[in-house]
């Protein structure tokens, strides 16, 4: 597709009123080679040969060789830049040398194993004599068992997930001791991802498999790949326990992009309301099929894929095209087959369009695509290029299209354009050390293994204390100096790697008409949903969305169709939906209160503030809905819920600004409780720009009965915490100065959505985000005199000590 | 006559029903004797166990119970009397006896050990009683290794190999889907044998090519296929042979009361576990001698 073209026919279309507001060509690069100090052996040399590659990109020999000397690396380059050579290629290598060498691979997803076995597969076949001599396998829950007895017995590439690793592999680990003893390397693929939840979970796992490996007498060599942020070294060494070489001046060539910053035209005089930006892109998307390309949009919530793959629909329609048929949406919550065929529907190219979550940022290969169109910042840089990079994999024009939305952050980084083509300042943050998390994982390691003082201690410095938790509630037993897991069955089956809680909800659908509701029943053990005849399961949720999407007489999108939830069962774990053809969706309403439990650390460095960091409890519950009209948005109606709260124990930074500063704030006018919900909103949304995590990981409050004073809370919300806001607390003066700057640069006059505003200010994964306009925005000036106020130089040092508790 | 699909079909089968080999174990490092009736005598404070010895090895050291079958089952010498000669019998029999059987009449009594063993639960649990039912100078004995804690089953392991190693048949029930694996998982996770190759032998030791696996779950469904509600051992136990527990410790409460019992040393839902365990052995012994038409 010729993407300048397009371009112009977009600022010549009468829609078009300067939306463009910037547009960087990144030009296409060539490629920078170098050579191995040691040649490849001969076969290796054939299937590259084979495949088209002459030589091999300076990043691709760098990674070989760090990986000869046994050195752990991680390689950190952009799509399509040969990352897959950087681990196969040291590993290929070893298996031609020792028949009895064996790696081990570790994707994110079963869809990316899948992929990149069929990639070997392809490259192995090229040589007679290498398809003989590797073998390589997928081990995951679809693997049948006769295949799985195959792999254990004879694969020397097991390619796997860490969900896999955790469940089978690691409490079954005498039946995997031949991979065990012989493993040279272990691969983990777009490590970025193992952050927040997935990250504290995966952490743990590999300090299982290390403990393992050393058991049978194996040190692999760990070869990590990971997308663009500020700490990929920091991160793999904290995933790995180990240090690692970063690798990352990416060699490969490139083909001419174009990226477009778009910001949808302001509604009415002032800037207080804008288009929206899926709207807007539902209008590119229309004219990039209708060009001939193929385009992929991506979205923040589930339902906002929903609702474009709807529109888009029918404004195709409307013009009579055929291409209405050809254009679907894709997130989580959809099955696995539905998402497999969407997947390879895009890589065939007889899908043009798919409106999908992030879900399909990952790695796995559709093809090349033409326009991609990113609904609103995707809340990280790396995710940004990623999704970017989706268009234009295979050289040639591509275009990718930023949509800004109402959101501060948006219409900052449109102020900024300078922020993505600059080193991101975005840090992965993972901590090893939830305790939540590590309880678990210390059951299902001494599960494995006896558990000594040394093995304890590589779990992390509180581990002795979370494994003393655990042998008091008879969970684990020491006996001679070591521990031993003294509970029930295997502990791993218990957990899930992605949830903090490990329930999930399913949305069940009533298919045979006469049939009554019968109670649907948990299976004891493994928590499967056992369902009586006549009922198929819709989706899946987890336990903390459950109650703000399936609220009994909510409306759940899917697959752009409505279905109306006609009861939920707590118990059970199960929500009764029926197929309706609703004119409306619904939006929860939730009520919160936090309570401050304990402080661990104060920072007394702040010139006009006491700033803590602890631990809390948060209740929410869902107490209402509202009824949103689809189109024009409008609210039409409210519904009661009722529903018991839920309640988290999580980790907390508080700020409490000095007396003084709240003594100055009234004499000029304004409100302190109002200045700290603008900067409660301001922080929720700078935050991620801080500690990579997403604006729903973070929430907060503005409250004054913990501590009789004014104080704005912020919390993770996750059980234990995950070290987001304790980032925050390290680095309050960024977060503080990113937030003043939020508000200095907004034009408006008063506040609005783009820097105080937002009460709501979670939007959940499931909510509609341009429905967050219309609500009572905090005072502009008196958020922006409490930063100033906060970043002002005190008039005597005793000011701080003398503020707060 | 058979056509040539079906003559295929049953080749195929006997060569999937050889016996799995047992592999030799590899004693690590250098132990005491292998003579595993031990050394010290029980010491005085080992009271909650029952009554037995403690046999230390280099890797630690476990508890033996021991007692003659005649103690347990008083029966037995005329149940063996009747049993015994037709068993062995069978040896010479030249019908379509399975070769498993014939090599269990062949080995009967003197080289032939009885397995049963109480795990703290299905895939991937430790094993802490091993049961053993083998002929000796006294007559049949039964023999209970026991695991004291969870640091005992290594030992615990080390003498039952020795045990196993040195008989020709090993009987079971369900010992080839789940005593037989379990065991050399564990072996493997303590690294009593080398890494087994897909073959399931011990590579670089020499395999008993002459030792046998008999596990009588498959040859007693085979023998009374549709003339018992189910072949749970506790059944055949009823039918068969005739006998009826009055309360017993069900399975799935096993691996709770062993916990507890290494948690507070109480002993009660031990001796439970024992008793059961033998009585589990009894039963296989009298299907052994019934097992032959």
């Amino acid at each position: 597709m010729d993407v300048d073209a397009f371009l112009e026919r977009i600022r010549r279309h009468p829609q078009y009123a300067g939306q463009l507001v910037h547009v960087r060509e990144l030009p296409a690069r060539g490629g920078r080679f170098a050579d191995p100090g040691r040649p490849l052996p001969a076969p290796l040399a054939r299937v590259l040969a084979a495949g088209g590659i002459e030589r091999l990109y300076a990043h691709q020999v760098e990674a070989l060789e760090s990986a000869r000397s046994g050195q752990d690396l991680v390689v950190v380059t952009g799509t399509a830049s040969g990352k897959t050579l950087c681990y196969n290629l040291p590993i290929f290598e070893a298996c031609l040398e020792d028949p009895e060498a064996r790696a081990l691979y570790l994707f994110p997803t079963k869809a990316l194993a899948q992929d990149q076995l069929k990639g070997q597969l392809e490259l192995l076949a090229a040589d007679a004599e290498l398809a003989a001599r590797i073998k390589a396998g997928v081990y995951d829950g679809d693997t049948p068992p006769a295949q799985r007895r195959r792999i254990k017995a004879e694969a020397n590439l097991v390619l796997s997930n860490p969900d896999m690793l955790h469940a089978s592999l690691l409490p079954y680990h005498p039946r995997w001791a031949r991979l065990l003893s012989t493993l040279k390397f272990v691969v983990l693929d777009e490590v970025h991802t193992y952050r927040g939840i997935l990250g504290a979970h995966v952490a743990c796992v590999l300090r299982r498999l290390d403990a393992v490996c050393r058991h049978y007498g194996a040190r692999p060599v760990y070869l990590a790949a990971s997308a663009t942020i500020a700490n990929p070294g920091e991160l793999t060494a904290r995933l790995l326990n180990r240090e690692v070489r970063v690798i990352e001046r990416d060699a490969a060539p490139h083909g001419r992009k174009l990226f477009a910053l778009w910001n949808p035209v302001p509604l009415g005089r002032d800037q207080l309301a804008r288009r929206s930006a899926g709207d807007d892109a539902v209008w590119l998307m229309v004219e990039a099929l209708e060009a001939g390309g193929q385009s992929l949009a991506f979205t923040r919530t589930r339902q906002a894929a929903e609702l474009v793959q709807r529109y888009a629909q029918d404004e195709l329609r409307r013009r009579h095209s055929p291409l209405a048929h050809q254009v679907r949406a894709y997130r989580g919550g959809y099955l696995p087959g539905e998402r497999r065929q969407i997947e390879q529907d895009l890589s065939s190219g007889r899908l043009r369009g798919v409106a999908a979550t992030n879900a399909l940022e990952l790695g796995i290969d559709i093809g090349s695509l033409d326009v991609t169109l990113l609904i609103q910042y995707p809340g990280t840089i790396a995710s940004t290029w990623q999704q970017a990079g989706r268009s234009g994999r295979r050289a040639g024009d591509s275009l990718t299209v930023l949509l800004a939305g109402n959101d501060p952050v948006d219409q900052y980084l449109l102020r900024h354009p300078a922020y993505f083509f600059a080193q991101s300042p975005e840090h992965a943050v993972v901590d090893p050390e939830n305790p939540y998390v590590l309880a678990r994982h210390l059951q299902a390691a001494a599960f494995e293994l006896p558990l000594d003082e040394t093995a304890t201690a590589r779990f992390g410095s509180t581990a002795a204390q979370v494994a003393q938790v655990l042998g008091d509630s008879g969970q684990l037993a020491q006996v001679a100096g070591k521990l031993y897991f003294a509970g029930g069955q295997n502990p791993a089956q218990k957990i899930s790697l992605r949830h903090m809680s490990d329930e999930t909800f399913s949305i069940v659908l009533r298919t045979e008409k006469d049939r009554v509701q019968e109670p649907v029943r948990v299976e004891p053990g493994s928590g499967r949903h056992q369902l009586p005849q006549g009922f198929e399961v819709l989706a899946n949720v987890d336990a903390i969305s459950a109650p703000e999407l399936i609220y009994p007489e909510a409306v759940y999108l899917h697959h752009g169709e409505t279905y109306f939830i006609r009861q939920l069962d707590l118990e059970g774990k199960v929500a009764y939906a029926e197929r309706h053809e609703m004119s409306y969706y619904t939006q929860a309403v939730l009520e919160s209160s936090v309570q401050i439990t304990r402080t661990r650390e104060t920072r007394h460095d702040l010139p006009r503030a006491r700033l803590h960091y602890g631990d809390v409890d948060v209740r929410w519950q869902t107490v209402a809905f509202k009824k949103i009209k689809f189109g024009t948005r409008e609210n039409v109606g409210y519904g009661q819920v009722e529903i018991p709260a839920q309640n988290l124990v999580t980790t907390a930074l508080w700020l409490v600004p000095a007396d003084a500063v709240c003594g100055e704030l009234p004499r000029a006018g304004a409100r302190i409780g109002e200045a700290l919900c603008g900067l409660r909103n301001l922080a929720v949304v700078a935050l991620p720009l801080v500690a990579m995590c997403d604006s729903r990981d973070v929430s907060g409050v503005v409250d004054s009965r913990n501590l009789g004073t004014c104080a704005l809370i912020l919390y993770d919300r996750y059980p234990g915490g995950l070290g987001y806001c304790e980032q925050g607390f390290h680095q309050i003066d960024t977060l503080l100065s990113i937030c003043l700057d939020l508000v200095r640069e907004c034009p408006c006059e008063n506040g609005c959505p783009s820097c105080v505003g937002l009460p709501n200010l979670r939007p959940a994964i499931h909510s509609d985000p341009d429905l967050t306009r219309g609500y009572p925005l905090p005072d502009k000036r008196a958020t922006r005199l409490l930063l100033e106020a906060l970043a002002a130089e005190p008039a005597a040092r005793g000011t701080a000590a003398a503020c707060g508790v | 006559m058979l056509s040539e699909q079906v003559r295929a079909r049953l080749a195929l089968l006997r060569r999937t029903l050889r016996p799995v080999r047992m592999p030799a174990a590899l004693p690590r490092d250098a132990g005491p004797a292998s003579d595993p009736y031990g050394t010290a005598a029980c010491p005085p404070d080992a009271s909650g166990l029952p009554e037995g010895r403690e046999v230390v090895r280099a890797s630690g050291g476990h508890w033996l119970i021991e007692q003659t079958l005649e103690s347990l089952w008083p029966a037995a010498a005329a149940s063996l009397a009747r049993g015994g000669p037709r068993l062995r019998q069978a040896a010479g029999a030249a019908d379509d006896l399975p070769d498993e059987l014939r090599e269990l009449g062949r080995a009967f009594a003197h080289q032939v050990i009885f397995l049963d063993l109480e795990t703290c639960g299905l895939s991937g649990a430790m094993i802490f009683l091993a049961g053993l039912l083998h002929d000796s100078p006294r007559g049949l004995l039964l023999t209970q290794l026991l695991a004291r804690n969870y640091a005992e089953e290594q030992p615990l392991l080390e003498s039952l190999w020795e045990y196993v190693a040195q008989r020709d048949v090993l009987v079971t029930f369900n010992g080839k889907s789940f005593d037989w694996p379990l065991i050399v998982d564990r072996s493997t996770l303590h690294r009593l044998i080398a890494v087994p190759d897909h073959r399931h032998r011990a590579a670089g030791a020499p395999p008993r090519d002459d030792a046998w696996h008999c596990d009588l779950l498959h040859h007693a469904r085979r023998r009374w296929r549709g003339q018992l509600p189910n072949c749970r051992l506790q059944t055949l136990e009823r039918y068969i042979c005739g006998r009826h527990r009055g309360d017993d410790i069900p399975g799935s409460e096993i691996p709770a009361a062993y916990h507890d019992f290494v948690r507070t040393g109480q002993c009660p839902a031990m001796h439970a576990i024992l008793r059961h365990n033998a009585l589990d052995l009894v039963t296989l012994l009298q299907l052994a001698l019934c097992i032959v038409p």
